[in-house]
């Protein structure tokens, strides 16, 4: 007897709300303060609107498409051939994605936490919990989701509050700051922030299609929100000319953080924080380019293909390390993640036209 | 002459050397094979009857109206007279004036042997010569009806379902020219008494807790619910031994694909003998390898009467104190029955402390490894200055120090439980006090240790459930490993994996992190905080029960008037 796979919204809005957070503590706030200067935290209120928009199209096209997963849909408008070409395209940017992803978080966490410690070790504890992640499947990681990111964003916020008291209000003039033009700019080349949306494509046979809705309106508006309070703390506290220099800019808003003489430093909690949303968010991207795999190549069984395709993202994780080309905070790389939000739109216009979905029952998805 | 034993030579007497021998083979597929119980009668195949044991093919048969034949299975099936707790005994009984011969066994010591006298043999030996005046159309009813006024009796017609009656406490009846016997539930044995609760005490609540007999735990069990819609079903485990058991739920509340498949892996199980409900549920249980425990085993007859009103279902085996109850999910395995008898806001306080100590006794140790060895900028410079002065002299990494401290303290626990009750709290005393003090003298622990030691020790004790403390004392230890190996990074790690592994178990089809993953939408209230008992409106969704409500929305109607009262009962 199969057993049907489902979950609720709450769960797949933790693990895409996951998704874009992550990108706070890396170098989101960072890379706000380089492109707006001083008004750098209109940048997520830019994106967040650009994105709504963006989502409500993804919402009109799925009306005729029903409960059905990106590579359903790419076999409905162009049988098996355009499912396998679609099914790899997005195998491969997800997987890009895990490999810059692996390399930038071991790389922090090296340099902030674990300095003694060999790069290659760090990374390996990272491979060990996204294999842990792909072997209990997608039900569990997306689960642990629901409790294990709420704690997470609490020591995050608990960060950024700590730091209020030192908040200078002055920080954010002139208004706006290097003129509306980086602004606008920003805001579309930060869209890639919003890139691992594609995964809420693959999520919609496991919550069923009426949901669409919910979850990604409100996946916007708490990742809009967490992005925008992350990057105006930062820049409240630093003046921007001194946070565009910053790495890691929430670990060095937890060094500032003072209460009295017994909590004097708490950036390990940002170790922590840090931690637990990386693994995840690895976890999930790697846990969903197996089930992309397996689906794909309609593969019985995924297992045997879980080490191997690990191994391959860590070899390519030091690949990129080699190359000069900064993919995690590059504007090219900006350019690169965009095609997470327009891998989607090529295979739903057209399933869209063609009225995919109309046959398919409720919940006919593959996620058995 | 004792002297001279030393000087003069004598041989020792020559002890003989037991020697374990291989059995000697034996053919006992003809005695198994036996397509007819004539073979009961054949002399060739007396050694074969006499090494081999009776099969299962054998004991299905019919009983025989031939009362000489029914004595000689029953012989060979016990091995009478080798068998030396089994008593059997012939006698004659008068039937509208016919002379017929009869023949009871029962085992000694299982058996109420005044019962059997006075109320079986007594009344077929001596009543059956009064002249009842009633025609003996059909002797057995004959029987049944007149002669045998004992409560709990039953026709039996085959060998298999007597003998386990018999092995049960029961006695067998055979009269001569009836093709059934009669099977008499005359038992009666030493056993423990209804005592308190020895590992789930409460001050406020009942104070009984299970014993060993099937038949006074189900009693328990429905004293308490009083509800008629309470089902016991009966079944046996083991093939040899034949334990019963008893499945109890509340059929119009407990979901049937619940029931059956609860019904369904207890009578699956193909083993030999069982002997305890530990047993029992690691034969059921979804995961073996998971250190978390997926049913619940209790010995208080009030918690199991509060889950099966939940739709929970229980299995009571004899010879257990300790009854299973399924599904489990993880909260309930940090509730005890007297958050029910406490009030709200003490219930919510004590739940908090609970959980606080279920996060000590699995993170605290690990979580002091990260800090000193990795994030020692967290840790205030005077803390700091005090553990490091602490730790001077001490030869060992913390790591190291830990492990032996964690390490002891086990062993100081196990030693405590075997050893009998005054030596174990002296141990306890010994190894806590003494031990500890010596070793911090001796500059093999620092006494920072010490304390994060006892705290942990603390936090374990506040868990209330024995079998869930297990798993998070064994959790605790790769807690320490990932700690020492990668900080926050490591414990961050271990808190995936080990969330990974309970997400993904479920106990009987109910997901083990229920209700927090999946996260369910029901009113059920009683979750990791409770609500007032009067809010307590459905029994939990994730049972899927047939009756979702377990009170209307206003339980305490006299907060209302009567009018109004009256319209809410009515539609609820």
């Amino acid at each position: 007897m199969k057993t049907r796979i489902s979950f609720g919204t709450w769960e797949a809005i933790t693990v895409l709300v996951n998704l874009i957070f992550v990108q706070v503590l890396l170098s989101y706030p960072q890379d706000m303060a380089a492109f707006g200067g001083s008004a750098g935290w209109m940048i997520p209120v830019v994106s967040t609107l650009l994105i709504l928009i963006y989502f409500s199209i993804i919402v009109a096209l799925y009306k005729n498409i029903g409960s059905m997963d990106l590579l359903d849909i790419s076999q409905k408008v162009g049988g098996k051939v355009f499912m396998v070409i679609m099914g790899f395209l997005t195998a491969g940017f997800l997987f890009f994605e895990l490999s810059t992803g692996l390399g930038g978080f071991s790389q922090v966490l090296k340099m902030i936490s674990l300095d003694k410690s060999p790069l290659g070790f760090v990374e390996i504890l990272f491979l060990l919990g996204i294999i842990c992640c792909a072997y209990f499947g997608i039900e569990a990681v997306v689960r642990i989701n629901a409790f294990l990111l709420p704690a997470a964003i609490v020591g995050f916020l608990l960060i950024t509050i700590g730091v209020i008291p030192q908040f200078k209000i002055n920080n954010l003039l002139p208004i706006l700051g290097n003129g509306y033009m980086p602004v606008v700019r920003g805001g579309l080349y930060k869209l890639s922030a919003f890139s691992s949306m594609i995964i809420l494509f693959f999520l919609v046979p496991f919550f069923k299609s009426r949901y669409i809705k919910r979850v990604g309106y409100m996946t916007i508006l708490i990742s809009g929100l967490l992005l925008f309070w992350a990057t105006l703390s930062f820049l409240l506290l630093y003046p921007y000319q001194i946070s565009a220099e910053n790495k890691v800019p929430v670990f060095q808003m937890a060094k500032h953080i003072e209460f009295g003489n017994f909590i004097q430093r708490i950036e390990s909690v940002f170790v922590l924080v840090c931690s637990i949303s990386s693994l995840l968010y690895l976890g999930v991207i790697f846990t969903f380019i197996i089930h992309i795999i397996k689906k794909t190549l309609s593969l019985k069984k995924s297992r045997p293909i879980i080490l191997p395709v690990a191994i391959l993202a860590l070899t390519l994780s030091d690949k990129l390390k080699g190359m000069k080309i900064d993919l995690v905070n590059s504007r090219l790389s900006d350019l690169i993640w965009l095609v997470g939000l327009g891998l989607p739109l090529v295979i739903l216009i057209p399933g869209a036209l063609k009225k995919a979905g109309r046959r398919i029952e409720e919940g006919g998805g593959g996620n058995e | 002459m004792g002297f001279l034993n030393y000087l003069i030579f004598k041989e020792h007497n020559k002890t003989e050397e037991f020697v374990l021998r291989e059995n000697k083979r034996r053919d006992c597929d003809t005695v198994h094979n036996a397509a007819s119980l004539d073979v009961f009668e054949k002399e060739a195949l007396e050694d074969d009857f006499t090494d081999c044991t009776v099969s299962d093919e054998i004991l299905k048969k019919k009983i025989s109206g031939d009362l000489g034949f029914n004595i000689n299975v029953i012989k060979k099936i016990y091995k009478i007279p080798g068998n030396s707790d089994l008593v059997s005994r012939q006698f004659n009984i008068t039937v509208a004036d016919k002379v017929l011969k009869g023949f009871i066994v029962f085992i000694d010591g299982l058996t109420d042997r005044v019962s059997i006298s006075n109320n079986i043999l007594q009344p077929l030996m001596l009543l059956s010569n009064i002249d009842i005046r009633e025609d003996v159309k059909n002797l057995g009813e004959f029987i049944y009806n007149r002669l045998l006024p004992f409560n709990q009796i039953k026709k039996v017609d085959n060998y298999k379902e007597l003998v386990g009656n018999i092995n049960f406490g029961g006695c067998g009846i055979f009269i001569d020219g009836l093709d059934y016997a009669f099977a008499a539930d005359v038992k009666s044995w030493e056993h423990r008494t209804v005592s308190s609760p020895n590992s789930e005490t409460v001050i406020r609540g009942p104070q009984e807790a299970f014993n060993e007999q099937l038949r006074a735990n189900t009693a328990l069990i429905r004293k308490i619910l009083k509800d008629k819609d309470l089902m016991v079903e009966g079944t046996t485990v083991g093939k040899r031994s034949n334990t019963p058991c008893a499945i109890l739920y509340i059929r119009d509340i407990a979901n049937d694909s619940l029931v059956h498949e609860v019904i369904r892996r207890v009578k699956g199980i193909k083993v030999d003998y069982i002997f305890d409900t530990g047993e029992l549920e690691q034969l059921i249980e979804d995961n073996t390898v998971l250190a978390a425990p997926q049913i619940i085993a209790t010995e208080r007859p009030d918690r199991v009467a509060m889950m099966l009103a939940q739709g929970n279902i229980a299995v009571v085996m004899d010879g257990s104190p300790f009854v299973l109850v399924m599904p489990a999910t993880i909260t309930e395995f940090l509730h005890t029955t007297e958050d029910t008898n406490i009030r709200y806001p003490y219930v919510n306080f004590i739940r908090i402390i609970r959980i606080i100590g279920v996060l000590i006794a699995l993170l605290l140790p690990g979580l002091y490894i990260a800090v000193t060895n990795f994030h020692q900028e967290m840790i205030p410079t005077n803390l700091l200055f005090a553990i490091e002065a602490s730790r001077e002299n001490v030869p060992f990494p913390s790591v190291v120090e830990i492990l032996i401290m964690e390490f002891s303290f086990e062993l100081i626990r196990e030693a405590g439980i075997r050893v009998p009750g005054a030596i174990g709290s002296t141990i306890g005393i010994v190894g806590g006090l003494i031990l500890g003090q010596a070793a911090v003298s001796a500059n093999l622990v620092s006494p920072i240790m010490i304390i994060i030691v006892a705290i942990t020790a603390l936090g374990s004790f506040s868990i209330p459930s024995f079998s869930m403390s297990f798993s998070i004392r064994l959790i605790r230890f790769a807690y320490i490993i990932l700690g020492a190996t990668a900080g926050f990074l490591g414990i961050a790690l271990g808190l995936l994996v080990n969330s990974l592994m309970l997400a993904a178990s479920k106990s009987f089809g109910v997901p083990f992190l229920t209700p927090f993953g999946p996260i369910t939408n029901g009113k059920y209230s009683d979750k990791l905080s409770r609500k007032p008992i009067w809010k307590q409106e459905n029994r939990p969704d994730y049972l899927n029960p047939k009756d979702i409500k377990s009170q209307p929305r206003i339980s305490r109607s006299w907060t209302v008037k009567n009018n109004e009262s009256e319209g809410d009962e009515d539609e609820d």
